[in-house]
């Protein structure tokens, strides 16, 4: 397409010249081919349609509306259940029974994230896709190339099998292996968590600068030792933080799981529910609410610390170093 | 015999494009080889076959006595890569290790993976102090705890060299090693190359844009021209015609110590044709 001549400050093809912008160059642009732009494309629109249908649908279906936020039977409910509310029962017998089941809580977030990480970690090696020649088929050979393809398909499907399905319903499937109690808890936030874990660290990954693998490999370097000095240093803060993300959903999961009697403040959270003894429910909830801060607090030192290091020992390289015992 | 021998090498990419052209070569052990080329020649396309990134599609490509066809095993090329180097313009460093991580990653190829895990958190002590000696040639020695990321592009590159000693290599492929360096840091980086060449008997191969460069330093010139070779032989064999405007004096093949093969490929037209898809020519000192 030839460009003809619409700008204020371009050249007229009549060789008419003026300064373009405020720079004294001369540019005619009637002697330069440029590349044809890229028309609207009207699939955009049928997308576009096709999302606005499924949220009209979407909110129809789960019934959305207003009134019953105006109802006043409704409005007299919440009134009594905010008063009942307070004060919260900070009584020292539910005190330490509420100090007992956090830490209970802790304890199987913690345990069902590390475990998840554990299992996580070799599974997403195994999801990951390598790129460059190295890694194709006609290198590897059709044999290795197909089992290769069917480890990544096998672990992409057992992952997502783990992540479909609800921690909710794992630890119903969990108590009948091992029984009511927390490591029902725990083995239902690993499987799950191994899920979600597995194919975020797969991707992340995957997301690494080729370049930068391309040349850890070119020294020699096997995939471990890629993944070791390549993928991971330059993956650290994100694999971090995502972690830190999801041990505090497993710390929300861990009380919910408490509600099928899995342990922890849900089991108690439940109890005192059922028996409308609202002060407890708020003595609960404050000590979820400073658990998960806690947690927070905990994820943004890790991440500070990982990212601000002030140059490695910056401060105590010496200028010269003592090498075989001469001064370099 | 040779150490690097190309026969017939063809690269084609997975999208049509063709890197290398029954490209045929040689270079002997100890030699230190310039290589010229206008952007897209396949200069880097030949190098990242030498070093296995890149299989060929077809010829055949011998590195160090090793066939290097599609099918070589994992084992096989480590060993390979164990023993030659690539340095490239950019992304010679991993940004968050240390520079002694860096240039620990060049035993690599030498270490199993459980000592890589052991020693990357525990340097071994002689590891450091070889390390140390290859940072103190390259003139980083005072920046060894830093983190590669708070180097210059420049010092990057000596990271990358510093590499290759510890690597013990015995080719070095330097592609484009002084593109986006000063001309101070320009000349301190091939002389080192020049250093490693002589004094430790490692062939080299150094991909360069800039002519006056190559004829100081390099005994022999390749220079690549649309994934073929169009000139091999010795810079006063370039010298003799002014790239930019003349065509080579094939009519006097004796004044030549070289081979012209193909065109010469640093015509004006050709670097015209480069300065107008944005490419800044690469030599400016031709008329020196
Ligand atoms: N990864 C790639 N995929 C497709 N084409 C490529 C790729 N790398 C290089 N090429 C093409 O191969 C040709 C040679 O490129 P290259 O080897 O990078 O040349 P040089 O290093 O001499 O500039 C060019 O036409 C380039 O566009
Ligand atoms: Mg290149």
């Amino acid at each position: 397409m030839k460009y003809r001549g619409t700008g204020i400050t371009m050249i007229e093809s009549t060789g008419n010249k003026r300064p373009v912008g405020s720079w004294r160059l001369h540019v005619d642009l009637s002697q330069v081919e440029l590349p044809a732009r890229r028309g609207f494309r009207y699939s955009n629109l049928f997308i576009i349609g096709a999302v606005l249908f499924v949220i009209w649908f979407s909110g129809s279906g789960s019934k959305v509306a207003f009134e019953p936020f105006f109802d006043a039977r409704n409005q007299k409910q919440v009134a009594n259940f905010t008063a009942g509310l307070f004060p919260p029962d900070l009584s020292p017998g539910f005190m330490s029974l509420v100090w007992q089941l956090t830490i209970e809580t802790f304890q199987i977030s913690v345990i069902g994230t590390v475990l998840a990480i554990i299992i996580a970690f070799p599974l997403s090696l195994l999801a990951m896709r390598r790129r460059g020649d190295e890694v194709s088929r006609a290198a590897l050979g059709t044999p290795r190339w197909l089992i290769n393809s069917g480890f990544y398909y096998a672990t992409r499907s057992l992952l997502n099998l783990a992540r479909a399905i609800p921690e909710l319903i794992w630890a119903l499937i969990a108590i009948i292996f091992v029984g009511l109690g927390p490591f029902a808890g725990v083995v239902a936030l690993t499987i799950h968590s191994a899920g979600i874990l597995g194919k975020l660290y797969a991707e992340i990954f995957e997301a690494v600068d080729q370049r930068l693998v391309e040349t850890v490999r070119g020294a020699g370097a096997n995939e471990m030792q890629t993944l070791l000095f390549a993928r991971i240093p330059l993956t650290l803060p994100v694999l971090l933080s995502y972690t830190m993300f999801r041990w505090e959903c497993n710390m929300r999961a861990a009380t919910v799981l408490g509600f099928v009697a899995a342990g922890g403040l849900g089991s108690q959270l439940r109890v005192s529910m059922n028996t409308y003894n609202y002060p407890q429910v708020t003595t609960l909830v404050l000590a979820l609410l400073i658990l998960v801060t806690l947690v927070d607090l905990a994820g943004q030192f890790l991440r500070k610390r990982m990212l601000d290091v002030p140059d490695t020992n910056c401060e105590t390289a010496p200028e010269t170093i003592i090498v075989k015992g001469a001064r370099v | 015999m040779a150490i690097i021998r190309a026969t017939n090498l063809r690269k084609v990419y997975p999208n049509g494009t063709t890197g290398l052209d029954r490209l045929s070569l040689e270079v002997q052990p100890g030699e230190l080889v310039g290589v010229l080329g206008s952007s897209g020649a396949g200069k880097t396309s030949f190098f990242r076959l030498l070093n296995g990134t890149l299989r060929p599609t077809a010829g055949e490509l011998e590195v160090l006595g090793r066939r290097l066809d599609q099918r070589v095993s994992t084992a096989e090329m480590r060993r390979l890569r164990s023993e030659l180097a690539l340095i490239n313009q950019h992304h010679n460093v991993i940004p968050p290790l240390s520079v002694l991580q860096n240039i620990l990653i060049g035993r690599l190829g030498r270490t199993n993976t459980f000592r890589a895990l052991t020693g990357f958190f525990n340097v071994r002590e002689n590891e450091r102090l070889q390390a140390a000696e290859a940072a103190a040639l390259v003139g980083l020695a005072p920046k060894l705890y830093n983190r590669a990321e708070d180097l210059s592009g420049g010092q990057q590159q000596r990271v990358a060299i510093a590499r290759a000693i510890m690597q013990g290599a015995k080719i070095l492929l330097a592609d484009e090693p002084i593109a986006s360096v000063d001309m101070r840091n320009a000349a301190l980086i091939l002389d080192l190359f020049k250093r490693v060449n002589e004094e430790l008997g490692v062939t080299v191969m150094i991909n360069l844009h800039q002519l006056d460069f190559a004829v100081r330093y390099c005994p022999r010139i390749l220079v690549f021209k649309a994934g073929n070779l169009a000139y091999d032989g010795s810079p006063e064999g370039l010298g003799n015609f002014n790239i930019y405007d003349e065509p080579p004096k094939i009519e006097e093949p004796d004044a030549l110590d070289g081979e012209i093969v193909g065109q010469p490929t640093l015509t004006k037209a050709a670097m015209l044709e480069e300065a107008e898809m944005g490419e800044i020519p690469g030599n400016r000192h031709n008329n020196d």
